[in-house]
């Protein structure tokens, strides 16, 4: 079956062309993803490390009482993801205030007899690159935390992970 | 049938000025009206109203309906602003056209274009701004509207050009095709509109039949002075003033 491609320019305002547009967000999606599983590698085996004493013949042994770091400290700051999430907002003006550059094509967009046109072409792309944030952002979540339930022996986890991520991201 | 009743407009941003006040035209189809007036005088700002573009009080009706996405595409738009994608060739416009307004003139746009000589490949941005102007009149001749609205679409186009355009567009125009045309060229279009309408401070001041002026011997120039009691020997006055003012 031939897979059906999506025509981003028929997405974008009229002459900036979309491909490019979604390329470059794919693209920084994918430098923010590379980012937050270095930050988590990184400070999951950093936290993990703290766990075990290591013993002369190269072994290692759980220190007794030894308490994992809370799910959160575990995390990258995020400051690359929430710039690109706030990215968005002005590239949706700027694909708006694109009809008022050199001319005043926002007139003709204006009074097409598809009312959804002007939006369409304004918000679809800065929506999705949105949605592909959040997406990004809650699946990396629920993969490092299976990971981190997984690698860290049980008596060091903490009770109460998720309240304590969520005092840590509104608080 | 192109209504418009006690249409209002006030501008907020510049201390509630009253750019129309209580405009009321009717344009039948087939007519060619010129839309005249000092700079001010509120032509652009009725174009705009009729093509829903600003916020206004009053009625706009085609056909005894309001104007809304349903029947918009009745109605094309020239301005010397521009409406057109600079980005975009001549020919990328014609399908975005014709993916949007069904009825299309394809073989309108072609012969004007090759009329014109304008190249069909070549991103509008780098036309001069006499072909620009000559890509946006193109543009709403061939949209398949019954309601074509100009505002100033000649400026910057010189006289030979323009001149061009007023015989190629009495030469298309089907009789049902009806046209509203803003400009300051009162004698060049004296002879192309059927009527001309006369706005003065947001008010219509005079809406009169060519041929009724031809019949009484009057020039439109002539009738828009009289209208807007224009004062022969202004400058002279203010001259004289001027002069006095300066002698020891």
């Amino acid at each position: 079956m031939k897979r059906k491609r999506i025509d981003w320019d028929r997405l974008a305002p009229v002459g900036l062309g979309g491909q490019l547009t979604v390329r470059r967000i794919c693209v920084g999606l994918l430098l923010v993803d590379l980012y937050e599983w270095i930050a988590f590698t990184t400070k999951f085996s950093h936290h993990q490390r703290t766990l075990y004493q290591y013993i002369p013949n190269g072994g290692k042994e759980l220190l007794p009482g030894a308490v994992m770091a809370p799910f959160y400290q575990t995390l990258s700051n995020n400051s690359w993801g929430t710039g690109l999430v706030l990215l968005m907002i002005p590239l949706a003006l700027w694909y708006y205030f694109y009809h008022y550059q050199d001319s005043r094509s926002i007139y003709l967009m204006r009074r097409l007899p598809d009312r959804r046109e002007l939006w369409r072409r304004c918000l679809t792309i800065p929506l999705l690159g949105l949605s592909a944030c959040i997406l990004l952002y809650g699946g990396n979540l629920f993969i490092f935390y299976a990971i981190y339930e997984y690698f860290t022996p049980p008596q060091c986890l903490q009770p109460g992970q998720w309240r304590m991520l969520w005092e840590y991201m509104f608080h | 049938m192109l209504e418009i009743k006690n249409l209002e407009k006030t501008y907020h941003a510049i201390r509630y000025q009253k750019a129309l006040d209580g405009v009321s035209l009717t344009v039948a189809p087939g007519e060619i009206v010129g839309l005249f007036g000092e700079n001010g005088a509120g032509k652009t700002t009725f174009l705009k109203c009729i093509l829903q573009l600003l916020q206004y009080t009053g009625s706009v009706t085609l056909d005894g309906v309001p104007i809304t996405h349903a029947n918009i595409e009745r109605l094309s738009f020239a301005t010397c602003e521009h409406s057109f994608f600079p980005n975009l060739t001549a020919q990328s416009h014609r399908d975005f056209y014709k993916m949007h307004f069904p009825r299309w003139r394809e073989k309108r746009f072609q012969a004007l274009l090759e009329f014109f000589e304008l190249p069909g490949n070549k991103a509008l941005r780098h036309f001069s701004t006499g072909q620009k102007n000559q890509f946006e009149v193109i543009l709403a001749l061939s949209q398949g509207a019954d309601y074509i609205l100009m505002d100033e679409p000649f400026a910057g186009n010189d006289v030979f050009n323009r001149e061009d355009f007023y015989k190629v567009l009495l030469g298309i125009l089907e009789p049902n095709e009806t046209i509203i045309l803003s400009t300051h060229l009162l004698e060049e279009v004296e002879h192309f509109v059927s009527r001309a309408a006369l706005l003065r401070q947001g008010k219509l001041v005079g809406d009169v039949c060519t041929l009724d002026l031809e019949e009484q011997g009057r020039s439109l120039l002539d009738y828009v002075k009289e209208t807007y009691r224009y004062e022969p020997d202004r400058v002279s006055r203010a001259l004289e003033r001027l002069t006095e003012e300066e002698e020891p």
